[in-house]
């Protein structure tokens, strides 16, 4: 509809040209000045044709023709200027003594000042609305130079939670809006390019996600130079017409377009920035402590996985003789350490030299370096235009050896076939992959082997490049056999040199995003849109263990390919008239196919052959599977919205849906109501007040039923008890299928959501102040569940439509100018975003269900609480809540405190509020915008401090075998099982190796100790730019020349004693909250040139 | 305006023709899951059927009559609660629901309707006695339970409860029809070969493990007046199981994913160890079977008393390998069975009892791999004269070590005299399990509410 509108406005442009022209002949007669100029665009330079001009406060007008010249005849009375063009903000010069006045316009922060683009890309005046739509414009998506666009969201649009789940090159970010909708289904909104759905999985190759690498979410493909806008549409009646995929919002992208520019003239742009990453985030660990157990030294040759071992300033190195064990191969020297054994200072064979720690994580890390390259050619005439673009972003991340690299190409244009008929459309082709690193709960995962190791076994063998030194990681190669070098001897883990050469994953994407489509527009008030769409993509990953590994140590080779391709279709009618004089009134009616399918082909090879030769066919076992999910939907929608004396708005809008995972057809329609009060003629003057709108909604959408769901069907069987792995088919030679144990339902319902949202829009002092609040009520009912049955039915469960939750929350951006003059603006913008959630029901006798997570600290939806608490278990409490400490002096526990094996909520894990404060502040050319960026609310499960208490690596075990007094109360079990308390606790505990390899670490303590809170206030982004004055960039040839400098995470705050608790393991997944050995996050330092010729 | 008209007009032809593709559109076929099947054949059912149930009656099912009959202990965790008689609804919900109702039990009750529709009376067959054996062994435990309305899915989620007294009928007459319809038939469409990992498809030895089954819930009844139990017993175990090597016992594989239900949990949770009454039996007569059972490498090194209530006392890898067999009725069990019929029918023949307790004996021995003849000489060596219950159920007890039936025997006949545990949470040995959680949630307009506790006693058991 974009389209459509341009149409129009280049229609309007003759007629005001021709109006323009007849002004000026009758101006001449009392013309009493002319002034000349030219208009141009201030980001890139291009002349901007069809700008109106007027004089202000006269009738006198007049627009710029296509090389953005203009000449106006103004009276003598005129004062002002005003030049006003669609998308740029509005600018008065005082006439003076002027006759040549030429003019630079700025974009308006939002894509189009007054028109917003909403569901279908229909744009629509934003005073109509009768909802909350919030935009982020093209050159705030590029300033921040995130590859993965939907970071660039994260604390500027209220309503909007975005997890970026690590700092490694491609990872994945997790995207919220309102809320968590679905218990077990997608929470994420659904991504529209241009009009058109596109993917934004982030499939896993095995289904497990707590190990693996960090994978990408399918929007990191989109070039975020190539965006126009984002417009965020939150509510259920903005995102209505999408019926059944409209429950999570809906992000609607615009890509750029091609301007008009006149015979044999290109717009071309060229942006370029290179980025510094470092990590900003790593959990402390402690440097005072050796490998060993009990106080004793063990090397790496005893395989001791702990740092218990002897206090450093008590060691010295020695070259003394060695056991059997340590000099395997005979050549008398401590292989695993350049600088010999460890032993006592007063050892008769000690050389003196004192311990001290090496450093792996600093060794570690490096600087990842990332270069974005990008060049746009536009341009057009009165009949077409094109857009044309190239981008490649290339990303070594802070890890060595991992990478994300990205290529896109862009190719749009539209074309008028005759008055009435013009197509458009686009095809964008990406290639995108990287070279990825394992990570999680994988004893071949890069921080699990690091974090693990002690500081007296060194990870890079004293290399300066160790990363590219197999001498580093390769202890030795015994024939065949290759002996990888960590701290632990050959494999267990592996020495995180090993993990990034030895194991690595690659993914390649090729994907093509193309749309086309086709007004007709017979008559004025009538238009006929057809438009198609799809989004085809193959992602071949594949995925190597080398012999040795300590995940698959007789190795391991992967090959997953997945192929995915959807396709949409709209058939729009628009019907626009007006009844009355005063009631205008907009029919949209509209048709909508879609289509989706994945398919799956796996592979999975074991015990490789021959060793570092990584073909299928070198494997001795190969395990595959495929796997095939698609779907349909088809849907019927109407859109009438009427508009009395352009004061009061309503829509109403309908959309009948059929989907093949449902049996019947569903009805989803909503209404809102926008009334700008003043518009009324009491209101229309105030000089305080400039506009005001109150606006209330309501609509009831849906989420689709998962796929495939509707029959029963039989599995490869396998069989397990709940208290060990069990068995599996094949067996003994024999294939075995077992009928699922939950049952399929083909009367299923959609999880339907009903939206009430009220809202209003105020500004103040001529736009200086502008307030937007809303207030929402989501309800979803109807959410599907595995809900379980009477095992006698002979099933465990069946997919139901049973629970119940509710999303209620406020939304309130504030947006001041405190200063505006001349050269100088300050810009204050505030997003809050409060969103309650509560799973008000499950099932019938459910009150929890697992998310995803760990055994023992599991992410769930429990009833009354809001969705994703953390589950596991806790320490025995009093009636008061306060733990109780063993007073029983028998018991092997006596003065610790009593765990229970009870599994319990334990917090959290979504925010209470958000608040992201934007200020910008521009002086002349110069410009500085910072966001600071707060989170309260929220627990994480730090897995990884729980693990590194046990292996004592963790900091806090430097103060090993101190006692303390623990806050609680003394208490036992008496011989019937009940909880006997005496007071006040005063026995000491003592904090040792006992401690935290019991109950005071991650393996056999609770889980509740491991919950920290992830509050945070950083500053999340900070961009300084320069243009260079029009003076300079004359000389040069350029049309416009800024320069920027744009900062990531510059500084973060957080009581989170791990990485940077914006993370998840799981990525772009509903189990948020998350931290098992998870990769660190950055900050990142952008510095970037934008030209335009 | 006409012209306006037509246009509109067109357009809504166009509307209409996409409506009526609409319907091929949305193709129900579409969301049929292509990548899995939603039929099988039998030859594909009954293995994972089989080891399922083995995995089930070898494992989770019984651990808790385990630790209450004393032959093991529980040293952590939850085992630890079920030696102490902490043992409730959620305790044997997986068991159930999961494993035997949901799992096993679902799939077999499958071959039999599949192989009464496919005119496949072998496969049939097998599915009777495998659904005797596992209802007998679910109704030992929980009395009454659903039989004649479950495994319904969709058409009954909430299916009655049987009575114990009607599913012991039920269990008789599946036995009786697969040993005289079924396997009778002279003809199978499909018929069963490597894919029974049990028999390999060998008709006769099914029929003798029919004709076992039915002496043992015959013999079950021993407390029930007017069943007849013994006699029933003596004239099936005239066709059963005749030799060791006709045992009906799956055997589990070398693989990971092929272990020993009781090896998989030794080795990844540990938590069991011997009991001390267990040990003390075995090591008071010496008993040659005591190093198969236990594993002396730990502690002394020889077989020794057990200590306290636990004994640290592992159970031996012979007897809980990857690859051992999980055993559901053998030739060992049969002739305790027609011991204790000899002995206590009437009339009694004391000695032909002797005979065959001597002949138990020595058939365990050998089960065992064991030979020690002077030990047989003098331990398998009773006479008309000194042969009693409480022998001849000691030494079925230990023959059968582990198995379910060690529980349902001592509720029958008191023996071995077991003392309940003193860390107890009930002063007395419990008598049968709780229903489950799923049950009570999910069926519980069904589900017996009442002389359900641990120290209520099933039917046969009064």
């Amino acid at each position: 509809m974009k389209i459509n509108y341009k149409l129009k406005l280049s229609n309007m442009k003759k007629l005001l040209l021709l109006l323009g022209v007849f002004l000026l002949c009758t101006s001449v007669m009392f013309a009493q000045k002319t002034i000349t100029g030219k208009v141009t665009s201030k980001s890139d330079g291009t002349s901007l044709p069809g700008v109106t001009v007027v004089a202000k406060g006269t009738k006198t007008g007049t627009i710029t023709d296509m090389d953005g010249n203009y000449k106006i005849t103004v009276p003598a009375t005129a004062t002002k200027l005003v030049f006003t063009f669609i998308g740029m903000t509005t600018y008065e010069v005082e006439i003076g003594s002027q006759t040549s006045i030429s003019v630079a316009l700025e974009a308006s922060t939002t894509v189009l000042e007054g028109v917003v683009v909403t569901a279908l890309g229909i744009s629509k005046q934003e005073k109509a609305l009768g909802y909350s739509v919030q935009q982020v414009s093209g050159d705030v998506i590029s300033q921040s130079d995130n590859t993965n666009v939907v970071n660039s969201l994260g604390g500027k649009v209220t309503g909007v939670q975005v997890t970026n789940s690590s700092g490694a090159a491609g990872a994945s970010s997790y995207i919220t809006i309102r809320g968590a909708h679905s218990v077990l289904g997608e929470n994420q909104p659904l991504f529209i390019v241009d009009g058109v759905p596109i993917d934004n999985s982030q499939s896993s190759s095995t289904g497990s996600l707590v190990d693996g690498v960090a994978l990408s979410n399918r929007a990191i493909d989109i070039n975020p130079d190539d965006i126009a806008g984002i417009s965020v549409l939150k509510g259920g009646a903005a995102t209505a017409l999408y019926g059944l995929r409209a429950a999570n919002g809906v992000v609607m992208i615009s890509t750029k377009k091609g301007k008009t520019t006149g015979q044999n003239k290109i717009n071309v742009t060229f942006n370029s920035s290179v980025s510094f990453d470092k990590v900003n985030k790593l959990p402390e660990v402690q440097t005072k402590f050796g490998q060993g157990d009990g106080g004793q030294w063990l090397g790496p040759e005893t395989h001791c996985s702990t740092s218990w071992g002897p206090k450093l300033d008590t060691c010295t190195y020695s070259n003394g003789p060695l056991a059997a064990n340590q000099d395997p191969y005979n050549f008398g020297y401590y292989d695993w350490d350049k600088n010999g054994l460890i032993v006592g200072k007063n050892d008769p064979t000690s050389n003196g030299k004192a311990v001290t720690p090496y450093d792996n994580l600093k060794n570690f890390f490096q600087t990842g370096v990332s270069y974005n390259n990008d060049l746009s050619l536009s341009g057009g005439n009165e009949a077409s235009t094109y857009y044309f673009s190239m981008s490649n972003s290339s990303s070594k991340g802070i890890i060595p050896l991992n990478t994300f690299d990205k290529t896109t190409v862009k190719i749009a244009g539209d074309t008028k076939l005759s008055k009435k008929i013009s197509t458009s459309g686009s095809v964008n082709y990406i290639n995108s992959g990287g070279y990825r690193i394992q990570q999680g709960s994988n004893m071949s995962g890069l921080m699990l082997g690091l974090l693990r190791t002690p500081v007296t076994f060194d990870d890079a063998n004293g290399y300066s490049d160790p990363a590219n030194t197999p001498e580093a990681y390769i202890f030795s190669k015994d024939g065949y056999i290759t002996h990888p070098r960590t701290y632990r001897g050959f494999g267990k883990y592996d020495n995180p040199y090993w993990t990034v050469n030895e194991n690595p994953y690659r993914d390649d994407v090729n994907r093509i995003i193309g749309n086309f489509s086709v007004v007709y527009n017979p008559i004025e008030w009538l238009n006929f849109t057809y438009r198609l769409g799809n989004d085809w993509y193959t992602d071949k990953r594949k995925g190597d263990f080398a012999i040795g590994s300590a995940a698959y140590p007789t190795g391991q080779i992967i090959l997953d390919n997945q192929y995915n391709m959807d396709i949409n279709s709209d058939f729009i009618c628009n019907i626009s008239r007006n009844i009355t004089n005063d009631i205008k009134s907009n029919l949209t009616l509209g048709q909508n196919m879609y289509q989706t399918k994945f398919h799956q082909t796996y592979v999975q090879g074991d015990q490789l052959a021959l060793p570092d030769f990584y073909n299928i066919s070198n494997a001795l076992t190969v395990q595959s599977k495929e796997f095939i999910d698609q779907k349909r939907t088809a849907a019927f929608y109407g859109d009438l919205g009427l508009d009395y004396k352009s004061m009061v708005f309503l829509d109403v809008t309908g959309r009948e849906e059929w989907t093949t995972t449902l049996s019947k057809p569903f009805f989803f329609p909503s209404a809102s109501l926008g009334f700008v009060f003043t518009e009324l003629p009491s209101l229309v003057k105030n000089e305080v007040l400039s506009f005001g709108k109150i606006r209330a909604s309501y609509a009831n959408v849906a989420n689709d039923a998962p796929t495939l769901q509707s029959l029963n069907y039989y599995s490869s069987a396998a069989f397990l008890d709940g208290w060990t792995s069990g068995i599996s088919f094949p067996f003994e030679g024999q294939t075995g299928y077992m009928i699922d144990p939950t049952l399929g339902n083909a009367g299923l319902k959609p999880e339907e959501m009903r939206s009430l949202e009220f809202g209003t829009e105020l500004k103040f002092f001529k736009n200086r102040v502008g307030i937007d609040f809303t207030y929402y009520n989501n309800k979803n009912e109807n959410v599907i569940l595995d809900v379980p049955v009477a095992g006698s039915s002979g099933y465990a469960a069946k997919l139901m439509n049973a629970a119940t939750m509710v999303n209620k929350g406020i939304e309130a951006m504030l947006d001041v100018t405190p200063v505006k003059s001349k050269d100088f603006e300050w810009n204050m913008l505030f997003n809050f975003t409060k969103n309650n959630n509560m799973v008000v029901a499950l099932a019938p006798g459910v009150d929890n269900v697992y998310i995803g997570g760990f055994t023992g600290s599991e992410i769930r939806a429990v009833v009354g609480q809001p969705y994703g608490e953390i589950y596991g278990t806790d320490w025995v409490r009093d009636g008061s809540g306060n733990i109780v400490i063993n007073d029983d002096p028998s018991s092997s526990s006596y003065r610790q405190p009593m765990m229970s094996e009870t599994e319990v909520s334990l917090g959290n894990t979504q925010a209470k509020w958000l608040l992201g404060i934007t200020n910008t502040l521009k002086y002349k050319n110069v410009a500085l915008s910072f966001l600071v960026d707060i989170k309260v609310g929220g627990v994480m499960w730090n897995g990884t401090k729980g693990a590194l208490d046990y292996f004592g690596t963790a900091k806090n075990t430097e103060t090993r075998g101190d006692s303390i007094i623990m806050t609680g109360v003394q208490g036992h079990y008496d011989a019937h099982g009940n909880l006997i308390t005496n007071g006040t606790n005063t026995m000491y505990t003592i904090r040792d190796e006992n401690w935290y390899t019991g109950v005071g670490g991650g393996f056999g303590g609770p889980t509740s100790q491991f919950v920290e809170k992830a509050n945070w206030v950083r500053l999340r982004q900070l961009t300084l730019s320069y243009s260079l004055g029009d003076n300079i960039v004359k000389k040069t040839g350029f049309k416009a020349i800024s320069v920027y400098f744009t900062g990531k995470n510059l500084w973060l705050k957080t009581p989170y004693t791990g990485v940077d608790p914006e993370t998840s393991l799981f990525g772009s997944h509903n189990a948020q909250g998350i931290d098992y050995f998870n990769m660190p996050s950055t900050k990142t330092f952008t510095f970037g040139i934008k030209l335009a010729i | 305006m006409k012209k306006i008209n037509i246009k509109i007009l067109t357009g809504f032809i166009v509307i209409v023709a996409i409506t009526s593709s609409c319907k091929k559109w949305i193709d129900d076929d579409y969301n049929v899951n292509q990548t899995k099947p939603q039929d099988v054949t039998l030859n594909l059912i009954l293995p994972s059927a089989e080891a399922s149930l083995a995995y089930c009656v070898g494992g989770d099912l019984g651990y808790a009559t385990n630790l209450w009959m004393q032959q093991m202990s529980g040293s952590a965790r939850q085992v630890l609660a079920y030696d102490r008689y902490v043992f409730t609804s959620s305790d044997d919900d997986n068991a159930w629901s999961f494993a035997m109702y949901g799992g096993a039990m679902e799939n077999i009750y499958k071959i039999i309707e599949k192989g009464k529709a496919q005119n496949s009376p072998y496969y049939t067959g097998i599915g009777e006695v495998l659904m005797a054996y596992s209802l007998g062994s679910m109704t030992d435990l929980w009395g009454s339970i659903p039989y004649k309305q479950a495994f319904q899915g969709d058409k009954n989620l909430t299916p009655a409860f049987d009575s114990q007294q009607s599913i012991y009928v039920t269990i008789d007459s599946l036995l009786n029809d697969a040993i005289n319809v079924q396997f009778a038939a002279s003809t199978s469409l499909y018929t069963p070969s490597t894919d029974d990992l049990i028999y390999s498809g060998s008709r006769p030895k099914w029929i003798k493990a029919a004709y076992a089954f039915r002496a043992r819930y015959a013999i079950h009844l021993s407390k029930v007046p007017g069943s007849n139990a013994y006699a029933n017993a003596l004239s099936y175990l005239s066709s059963a199981i005749s030799a060791n090597s006709g045992d009906c016992e799956f055997t589990f594989g070398a693989n990971q994913n092929e272990e020993n239900p009781l090896y998989q949990f030794f080795d990844q949770r540990g938590d069991f160890g011997m009991a001390k009454f267990m040990v003390d039996t075995l090591f008071h007569s010496n008993d040659p079977r005591g190093t198969v059972f236990i594993d002396t490498t730990y502690g002394t090194g020889a077989l020794a008393p057990g200590v306290g209530g636990v004994s640290d006392a592992w159970i031996a890898y012979p007897f809980c390998s990857e690859t051992s067999p999980v055993p559901f009725i053998s030739y060992v069990e049969c002739l305790f069975i027609k011991a204790e019929a000899e002995l206590q029918g009437s009339p009694s023949d004391p000695a032909a009892a002797a005979a065959d307790y001597n002949a138990a004996i020595a058939a365990s021995l050998s089960k065992y791999g064991v030979t020690d003849s002077a030990w047989l000489s003098t331990h398998a060596n009773a006479t008309a004269a000194d042969i009693t219950l409480q022998k001849i159920m000691t030494q079925k007890y230990i023959a059968l070590f582990l198995q379910l039936e060690v529980y349902n025997d001592w509720r029958r006949t008191g023996f071995p005299v077991l003392v309940p545990s003193i860390n107890g949470a009930i002063s007395s040995i419990p008598r049968r399990y709780p229903y489950p959680t799923s049950e009570k949630l999910y069926n519980s307009k069904n589900c017996p509410t009442s002389g359900v506790s641990l120290t209520d006693r099933v039917w046969w058991d009064q």
